[in-house]
């Protein structure tokens, strides 16, 4: 791509030829106002906002749906176009209820910027308060999301979010003229993906999320990108809360592997944590009932339970964190222990290892716009993974990627398959250049595909990515965990179970149960002894995603209850058992790195600083603004407190 | 030489003691507090308050949180949350007057004129949790003030020259005579 110079106010810059001028001016660090610009959508210039002096061309220009050319000269700052951002924004407070205070989107919004920053200070259509000029009603649209039509700047970036990126066409447009409207596509509630983008996109309070409503202002919550663990996706999400508590998940389009995409259960999935079933306490039987005992008292009858028992098998679930599963790991094999998990997703690096003879997919989540054509080899992709759904329609979208299927297809996906293709041994000779294999890694033991699979390897102009349902599952394959056989569990003295699982139930064949869950459910109910598992977000750990990258995530939140991470569990099981552990961070990683290079060698982080994953070394900092005596903070010191207290006694992870 | 020192200093002896009677015969100028209340100006900046419509039964508060914004000392955390009217309202509210400079910024700066600073002066403790302030004492607080007819330590003010904004909770004639530059009566 060629590049061009233009002069913006006396300023020159290159840029590659086709960008917008408002992007242009953006790299220079000029602020121009905008409501339907945004970056992940096509320019519609509706608004007006944005109007700029570009020599040469009569009157004012959208900067927003403009591009540049060589040697263009674009004023920013002249009086004309202040006085239209002006004129525009006065048009729009006018029939702008101006609740600032009591608005949920103080402190980050556009309107309430660009007023300060370049608007009218007084109205010029006085409206005496209380009097709105539309009066709409608020509409709760659905449990997360609501819709005050009053605040609404008619941007249609919500419309075009709904369409273009999430491809679900929930919002229309009503009517026209002053009563232009934004609408569900019914009329009433919404039905929809919910994921949240809507809410994310609008510029103003209009659309905004239910939870967390009213809570906090903008500008007093705190930001964590933490990686979602619902899916092997691996998306990042920011955090957005404060002491602790949890108001709301954002997004950034600047980091992370899913582009500002999040699901709805990874956006609006975030209260399980303060869920009412969460353990807090240790659960020992005794006399045939469950009761709370302490973490010294349980982790010795762990110690007398293990040590008694000949034949021990342990079952662990794909959302741990890598540390987690390879401490459990070593747990299992001091004690001979067989591996078994309950996931769905095959053996893939046992499969990449001997059949292709490398590691991970050989492209990401991210390169799927430089493919002509996608296969989709039997996989239900929004039932796997959401994100890489919407990934897949920009592709064909943005880049004309044709997308086949061999097998199933996804039912979303249905109106942009252009044909069908068969998986057999001419599959290669027919397929298209740069061609893009999605396999759903449930499958791979498939002969005729991993016969395919093996020649693509060696194609440079094909591709192979794969997708899986957990999102540690490659973590799990490495360290040899296999899939639990539903019928033959023989005669095991003891079962050890870690993580969040699906078995409802203790498999008769078990004489003892030792669990690590932080939820009560059946398989709770059934064990014998249960530590209280923390949660993602309130622990750290390294997550390998389906492609094979390795990502980290931070701790955000504070453990709930008394309720300790996996890794500390196992950690201190291994102690109790005398057995040499790894006990810092960054000794676990380096043993992993070590052993498991596999998982390490895709490592290719969205920005350079995070090449090493790095280590919770902001785990205690105390927080930023001293409030004083206030009691709410205080007991959340005290909680962290008391882990720094443990992690002394028993074991170093903080 | 010896007599005009003894003179000297018996003369001023007179003159010290002149003082001391005249001044135990005249008014005094302290007040014996606590027995007796001191006066206080209706500008004092004491404790906060959180005042009410006039017919003392909905908060003023919105939720802004822009007192705990502009607070200098950081000493005001608060929380919003939703009322039955789907209304942003005051769900905690906390100030702790253990940190409080009493500079009525928070007054200032309050919207809705929820926040007040009121003319109450003598709150003292032993303990320094006692020193937080919670909604519902500021609510009490604030209500024994408008009981008292205070009005907060900047007085009423509002408008803004030609277009004046009243709120329908305000004493109006108060108001007329505040934006006509004269001082509050109370
Ligand atoms: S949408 Fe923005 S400008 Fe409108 S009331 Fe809310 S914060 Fe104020
Ligand atoms: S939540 Fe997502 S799917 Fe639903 S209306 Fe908003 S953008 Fe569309
Ligand atoms: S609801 Fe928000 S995003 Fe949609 S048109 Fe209105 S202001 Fe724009
Ligand atoms: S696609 Fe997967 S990783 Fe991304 S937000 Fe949804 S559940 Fe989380
Ligand atoms: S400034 Fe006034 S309205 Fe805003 S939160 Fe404080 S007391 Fe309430
Ligand atoms: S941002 Fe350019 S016209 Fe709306």
């Amino acid at each position: 791509m060629s590049l061009v110079r233009v002069k913006i106010d006396d300023e020159e810059i290159e840029v590659p030829e086709g960008t917008l001028v408002i992007t242009a001016a953006e790299k220079l660090g000029k602020s121009i106002p905008h409501f339907c610009y945004h970056e992940r959508l096509t320019p519609v210039a509706a608004c007006r906002l944005c109007l700029v002096e570009i020599e040469g061309m009569p009157g004012l220009q959208p900067s927003c749906a403009t591009k540049v050319k060589d040697g263009m000269i674009v004023r920013t700052n002249t009086k004309n176009v202040l006085d239209s951002h002006k004129s525009v924004l006065d048009l729009v407070l006018e029939t702008h209820p101006l609740d600032c205070p009591k608005c949920e989107a103080t402190g980050r919004c556009k309107l309430e910027d660009f007023t300060y920053e370049f608007g009218p200070h007084r109205v010029s259509y006085y409206r005496p308060p209380g009097i709105s000029a539309y009066d709409y009603e608020e509409l709760s649209w659905s449990p997360v999301l609501k819709f005050d039509p009053n605040k609404c700047v008619e941007c249609s970036r919500c419309i075009r979010v709904c369409d273009e990126v999430q491809d679900c066409r929930a919002l229309v447009a009503s009517s026209r003229g002053h009563n232009w409207r934004i609408t569900t596509f019914t009329g009433g509630p919404l039905h929809c993906d919910f994921c949240g983008a809507c809410a994310s996109v609008c510029p103003t309070g209009a659309i905004e999320q239910q939870p967390g409503k009213f809570w906090k202002k903008d500008w007093e919550l705190e930001k964590h990108f933490v990686i979602c663990s619902h899916c092997g996706h691996g998306c990042t999400l920011l955090l957005r809360g404060w002491e602790g508590r949890i108001a709301r998940i954002e997004d950034d389009f600047k980091v992370g592997i899913n582009r500002a995409n999040i699901c709805s259960r990874g956006r609006f999935g975030f209260d399980i944590i303060s869920h009412s079933s969460r353990l807090s306490k240790p659960l020992l039987r005794s006399d045939g009932k469950l009761v709370e005992v302490t973490w010294e008292k349980a982790l010795f009858a762990a110690m007398e339970m293990i040590t008694a028992s000949h034949s021990v098998i342990g079952l662990a679930s794909g959302m741990l964190s890598v540390e987690e599963l390879f401490l459990f790991s070593k747990l299992l094999a001091s004690r001979n222990g067989k591996k078994f998990s309950e996931s769905r997703d095959g053996d893939v690096i046992e499969f990449e290892k001997k059949r292709l003879g490398r590691y991970g997919s050989t492209h990401g989540f991210d390169q799927l716009d430089s493919f002509e054509s996608i296969v989709l080899v039997d996989i239900p992709v929004e039932e796997l993974d959401e994100v890489l759904r919407i990934d897949l329609i920009s592709a064909a979208k943005k880049s004309g990627a044709k997308l086949f299927t061999a097998g199933r297809a996804s039912f979303r996906l249905k109106k942009r398959i252009a044909g069908l293709f068969k998986i057999n041994s001419q599959t290669l000779a027919s397929a298209p250049a740069k061609t893009l294999f999605v396999v759903d890694t449930e499958r791979i033991e498939e002969k005729e595909l991993s016969a395919i699979l093996e020649k693509v390897s060696s194609d440079p102009f094909t591709g192979i990515l794969f997708v899986a349902a957990q999102s540690n599952s490659r973590a799990l394959s490495s360290f040899g965990f296999r899939v639990l056989p539903s019928d033959e569990i023989s005669e095991v003295d003891l079962m050890i179970a870690a993580g969040p699982l699906q078995m409802t139930e203790r498999p008769t064949s078990v004489k003892r149960l030792i669990a690590s869950a932080s939820f009560r459910n059946e398989l709770v109910e059934s064990a014998d002894l249960v530590f209280p598992a923390a949660l993602p977000f309130e622990k750290s750990g390294t997550y390998v995603n389906s492609e094979g990258r390795a990502q980290y995530s931070d701790i955000a939140v504070p453990m709930a209850g008394e309720s300790w991470p996996d890794a500390v569990i196992w950690i201190s099981v291994m102690k109790e058992l005398g057995e040499a552990t790894p006990s810092t961070p960054r000794e676990i990683l380096d043993e992993v790195r070590n052993n498991h290079p596999e998982l390490f060698e895709r490592n290719y982080p969205v920005k350079s600083s995070e090449a090493e994953p790095k280590l919770p070394s902001t785990r205690l900092a105390p927080p930023k603004r001293h409030r004083g005596l206030l009691l709410d903070k205080s007991e959340w010191l005290r909680k962290l407190q008391e882990h720094l207290d443990f992690s002394k006694e028993f074991s170093p992870w903080f | 030489m010896i007599l005009k020192s003894v003179y000297d200093g018996i003369k001023g002896l007179i003159a010290g003691y002149a003082v001391t009677i005249t001044k135990f015969f005249s008014r005094g100028t302290t007040v014996p507090y606590p027995e007796k209340t001191p006066f206080v100006s209706e500008r004092w900046r004491g404790v906060h308050g959180l005042f009410f419509t006039d017919n003392r039964f909905e908060e003023l508060c919105v939720s802004c949180h822009l007192c705990a914004k502009v607070c200098p000392s950081v000493c005001i955390t608060m929380e919003g949350s939703e009322d039955y009217l789907q209304r942003k309202r005051l769900k905690r509210f906390d100030v702790d007057l253990g940190r409080c400079i009493y500079c009525g910024y928070c007054e200032e700066v309050c919207p809705a004129d929820a926040i007040r600073l009121t003319t109450s002066h003598d709150y003292v403790s032993r303990d320094r949790e006692n020193l937080i302030l919670h909604k519902e004492d500021l609510i009490e607080i604030g209500k024994s003030a408008m009981r008292r007819g205070e009005h907060g330590a900047l007085g009423i003010r509002r408008g803004d020259g030609k277009k004046v904004v009243y709120q329908e909770n305000r004493n109006l004639d108060a108001s007329f005579k505040a934006l006509s530059g004269e001082r509050v009566k109370r």
